[in-house]
């Protein structure tokens, strides 16, 4: 089948508008990679400062997108929505917090700020691209664009070997299941005639123009397995998670932290829109094996963690756990899960990054030995801030009252739960009661009294405080009254759903 | 069908809620450790007064089962046109709650002003977090929305978490994280129950006219969701064969917090079983009912019986302790007023009776430098003022008419008795065992031959705490109670024989909620067969 584009291309200014966000954080890429060309930016506050510019400016944008947005531009190819714009909300909020916490870090490892602040930028296009997308074609691309920026950024320590392994690794293994998801693309195109969303909704839903045989054909079927396969290997679900600990451990600290929280971020959001949105008429054919995969996600994530001795490897596995229960509301397919996956991802950018920020503080005071979760001990004693924040962060992942975590997770389950999918609730809390061992394990070792008593550590870096007490505000704020930032949540995924004409 | 008012117009529930961490943090920004001292005490205090209020502004009620003092705000209770998740802030007190509120006032302040000259190390941080854990209890009690309830239920356990594992005792690691294994562990069935109450109600109100209590689970749904309750509040009580962390959670707790764990905490469980089990699975309470008093009857006298056989106080009180808790749920699981009845009263008499003797653990350790009763001997001779008020609350725990203790078991046998004869006989053995192992507590410790105190090791552990966080202690106290020790007692003598003569206060508060609790109770379906035992 040859697809013919006879349509000459028209670019509205609208269409520019609906994808402001997008292009100013390209412009402070560009700014950022040619003013390091130009006038070596050697000072790390001048490219931090400009950073943290870019994203300001594309929260205004996307504030602004949030009450003038527009369902389809650019030929039905990205959909500024109000779901869209939710997660650019979580994407900028987590470059922010990744800009703040990375100035010190810079300046332990001795890297180039400019190259790194414009690839940590265009990632962030690439996942803000990917959120908004409603074209397979538009997935793909934003996806290796993410990646691209990312493989580099997780070999950015060139110096350690570690991270050269890492870069290589992701590279590697996520290049392989990029080819995965492709494929699934191109099938589900030859069964569906269609790489648009909507349209395979439609079709799928034996709507116009479509044969009633498309829903039949095993090439959807198999197109569909084939995207699982690489949307699951981008969020880290078991069992496609293995690269996630080698390349969590041995990227630099803040791009861990960064892509810890975006790239699942953006990728859950097209995964919703393909699989509760597109793939929504034959929910039947890929419930069961999401719902295997989110509980095999839940188990083994919970249960590897608890023998860790790295924190970064902790929170990896941890990742894979918080991945497993974000699949459990994906599984809920109704709109109270979507919610939820979107809350999910708010509360995650406050206590996820958080929990880096005190990594990347701890290994820039204490070199390599500070991601051993032995160093911590005595923490409270040393620096009893570091710790507090630290305490509220591991809490808040185990998923207590009073903090982000827990109401993002009470939502995940009752979706579930209101899908009468209870099993996958059960399992749920019993697997986040595995998770409260090795999470308060950390708070307790930072209890231990330090070996060599009354030394204190050097005070906490100004932007990495910072970040860390805007993480810990965010994670109890969203604990304790959640409301207006769900109300958000819930504006967004109502947006989603009437255009897809659900209730 | 519970129906809620507020006659005061002022949400008082809420000051007394939330004034305990106001108070935390203040006494986080304040300069001084000193000030810190003064403020929190005062704190507690001021919160204790207005929880007083609470019990002056409790009316006897007429013939609804109503949550006086209400107060309810918006929350998260609906996500427009996505789902009703039927989460409110929603506060009130009935007969029960209204009692362990006040109880929950007195004894943290108790507690707190405990802890000002029992804990020397970090004592602003051990201020800040039992303010905190003021608050959560306080949540507890006074929540009517089973998500809120929730919220505090969990949030009891965070600074617990660090007042067990920063100020504990030797073994503190394994307590804690056995401690809160246990309890995380029931509370997150307890949330699995929660979740399938939504689903099948739509709503997490207990009162008004769409609430839970109004709207009953059929009897075949209601035995799974109970025993997901059922198991959370019997850890925390500690029922039988859930108890095994007690023992050891107890014994490493510095004793401020003690007061809190064993004389509030453990409340908790208890009201938990009432509030919740009873009135939301009546049916599957009633098919419970010889289960759980098996259950109970097993704990008290197996607690019992290790009680007399313990060397070290500590655990001799937390055993008693664990066997009175059992006498609690057997009365509650009477399932009549009188039994009811008789386990509201020995709430109060247990969490008052509990703290004294811990409290007297705390002073004799600091004394002798010991918690081994084979060490101790002839105190009482040494230091009579300490002999005479211990004396009070041995007397009390082994139930002497006249003193509260005795009201509140009498009652519970009597409502056991009129369910079944056996349960009732059986459990009275307690008593006798519960003689025992006090007049052996005090007599071996208070009697006898006089021994010398062991003495501290000359140089202060690397970990040296106070004179009372045994055993890191740097010195021990030589003469007689101090003026602050004796002040703790007064109050707590003050009760116990206030409440020995006078019950009725609170029975008569209690009654009509307990009484319409019954109703529900009698009136529930029956499952035909196979429902449970």
């Amino acid at each position: 089948m040859m697809l013919v584009v006879s349509v000459p291309l028209h670019v509205t200014l609208a269409d520019w508008g609906s994808i402001l966000p997008e292009l100013v954080v390209t412009g402070g890429f560009l700014v950022l990679l040619l003013a390091d060309a130009f006038i070596p930016v050697r000072r790390t506050e001048v490219a931090t400062g400009i950073a943290l510019l870019t994203i300001l400016l594309a929260f205004l944008a996307a504030m602004n997108l949030w009450s003038h947005g527009m369902a389809a531009s650019l030929y039905d190819t990205v959909s500024s929505d109000k779901f869209a714009v939710f997660f650019d909300f979580v994407i900028l909020v987590s470059a922010a917090l990744t800009a703040l916490l990375s100035p010190s870090y810079i300046r332990y490892s001795h890297f180039d700020p400019g190259e790194f602040y414009a690839l940590i930028l265009a990632s962030a296009v690439g996942m803000m691209f990917m959120a908004a997308a409603i074209s397979l074609m538009v997935i793909f691309i934003a996806l290796e664009l993410l990646s691209l920026a990312l493989y580099i950024l997780s070999g950015f320590e060139r110096s350690r070997p570690e991270s050269q392994e890492a870069g290589f690794k992701y590279f590697l293994l996520s290049s392989f299941a990029s080819a995965f998801l492709v494929y699934g693309m191109a099938m589900v195109y030859g069964a569906t005639g269609t790489t648009r969303i909507l349209q395979i909704a439609t079709c799928l839903g034996h709507g116009a123009g479509c044969s009633a045989a498309a829903s039949a054909s095993p090439l959807l079927y198999i197109g569909v397995g084939l995207m699982l396969v690489g949307f699951a290997f981008k969020v880290s679900i078991v069992p496609f998670h293995m690269w996630t600990p080698d390349v969590y451990q041995g990227a630099p600290t803040p791009v861990t932290a960064f892509m810890s929280v975006t790239t699942k971020a953006a990728v859950f959001a097209a995964f919703i829109r393909v699989f509760n949105f597109a793939l929504a008429p034959i929910e039947s054919h890929w419930y069961g094996v999401v719902w295997a995969l989110a509980i095999v996600t839940m188990v083994v994530g919970n249960i590897v963690a608890l023998v860790q001795t790295s924190m970064k490897r902790l929170l990896a596995y941890s990742g894979i756990a918080h991945a497993g229960y974000i699949l459990v509301a994906l599984a809920a397919d109704n709109a109270l899960g979507q919610t939820s996956v979107a809350f999910y991802f708010l509360a995650y950018a406050f206590m996820n990054i958080g929990a880096f920020v005190v990594v990347a503080v701890m290994e820039s005071q204490e070199g390599p030995v500070g991601d051993e979760i032995a160093s911590y001990r005595g923490l409270f004693y040393r620096n009893p801030s570091l710790a507090g924040a630290t305490a509220v962060f591991m809490f808040s992942l185990a998923g207590f009252p009073l903090t982000a975590g827990f109401v993002a997770k009470y939502l995940a389950f009752s979706a579930a739960v209101q899908a009468h999918h209870t099993d996958l609730a059960i399992i749920g809390v019993l697997t986040s009661l595995i998770s409260i061992y090795y999470y308060l394990r950390v708070v307790y070792v930072m209890l231990r009294r330090p070996e060599v008593p009354g030394v204190q550590s050097p005070p906490t870096p100004a932007a990495a405080d910072l970040a860390a007490w805007i993480a810990v505000a965010g994670t109890i704020g969203l604990g304790i009254i959640p409301t207006g930032f769900l109300n958000l949540a819930t504006q967004s995924v109502t947006a989603i759903r009437y255009i897809f004409g659900l209730p | 069908m519970p129906i809620t008012t507020n006659t005061l117009h002022i949400p008082l529930l809420t000051i007394i809620l939330l004034l305990p961490s106001l108070g935390a943090a203040i006494c986080w920004v304040v300069p001084s450790v000193r000030l810190a001292r003064l403020l929190a005490p005062a704190v507690a205090i001021i919160d204790f007064i207005l929880s007083a209020f609470v019990l002056v502004e409790f009316h006897l009620t007429g013939s609804a089962w109503e949550f006086q003092l209400a107060d309810r705000r918006d929350w998260i209770e609906s996500l427009p046109g996505i789902a009703h998740l039927g989460i409110t802030y929603w506060l009130g007190v009935d007969g029960v709650s209204v009692f362990l509120v006040v109880l929950t006032g007195l004894m943290m302040a108790i507690a707190i002003a405990a802890a000002t000259f029992m804990i020397t190390e970090r004592l602003r941080a051990f201020l800040i977090l039992m303010l905190f854990l003021e608050t959560a209890l306080f949540g507890v009690f006074m929540a009517i929305n089973l998500f809120l309830f929730f919220v505090f239920w969990e949030a009891m356990l965070i600074p617990s978490y660090f007042l067990l594992g920063v100020w504990g005792e030797g073994r503190r690691f394994y307590a804690t994280m056995k401690f809160l294994v246990y309890t995380i562990f029931g509370s997150f069935l307890m949330l699995v129950g929660i979740f399938y109450l939504w689903s099948r109600t739509g709503t997490l109100d207990m009162a008004g006219p769409s609430g839970l209590v109004a709207h009953p689970l059929d009897p075949t749904a209601q035995t799974w969701v109970f025993l997901a309750f059922t198991l959370a509040f019997a850890i925390k009580l500690p029922l039988f064969p859930l108890h095994s962390w007690a023992p050891d959670a107890y014994s490493e707790s510095p004793v401020p917090f003690l007061i809190a764990l064993a004389g509030i905490m453990s409340k908790a469980g208890a009201f938990g079983f009432i509030r919740y089990c009873v009135a939301l699975f009546p049916t599957a309470a009633h098919n419970f009912q010889a289960l759980i008093s098996i259950l109970a009857i097993i704990g008290m006298l197996y607690a019992a019986g290790l009680a007399l056989v313990q060397t070290d106080i500590k655990r001799l009180v937390a055993y008693s302790s664990i066997s009175h808790m059992n006498l609690i749920v057997l009365g509650i699981f009477a399932l009549n007023a009188t039994g009811i009845d008789g386990s509201v009263l020995q709430m109060i008499n247990h969490s008052v009776i509990i703290s004294g003797l811990f409290l007297a653990v705390a002073y004799i350790t600091a004394r002798t430098g010991t918690r081994l009763l084979p060490q101790m001997g002839g105190l009482g001779r040494r230091w009579p003022l300490l002999m005479w008020l211990f004396f009070v609350f041995v007397l009390a725990g082994l139930d002497l008419p006249g003193l509260g203790s005795f009201s509140g078991e009498f009652l519970i046998l009597l409502g056991v008795f009129r369910e079944n004869a056996w349960y009732a006989s059986i459990a009275a053995v307690t008593v006798i065992l519960a003689a025992w192992y006090m007049i052996r507590f005090f007599q071996d410790s208070m009697n006898g031959p006089e021994k010398e105190p062991i003495e501290p090791a000359a140089e202060p552990a690397a970990d040296a705490g106070s004179v009372y966080q045994f055993p890191v202690f740097q010195r021990l106290i030589r003469g007689d109670l101090l003026p602050g020790e004796i002040l703790l007692y007064v109050p707590l003598v003050l009760l116990i024989l206030y409440l020995g003569v006078k019950p009725v206060t609170v029975t008569r508060r209690v009654d009509p909620t307990v009484a319409r609790l019954v109703t529900l109770v009698r009136s529930a379906p029956s499952p035909g067969l196979g429902g449970g035992p």
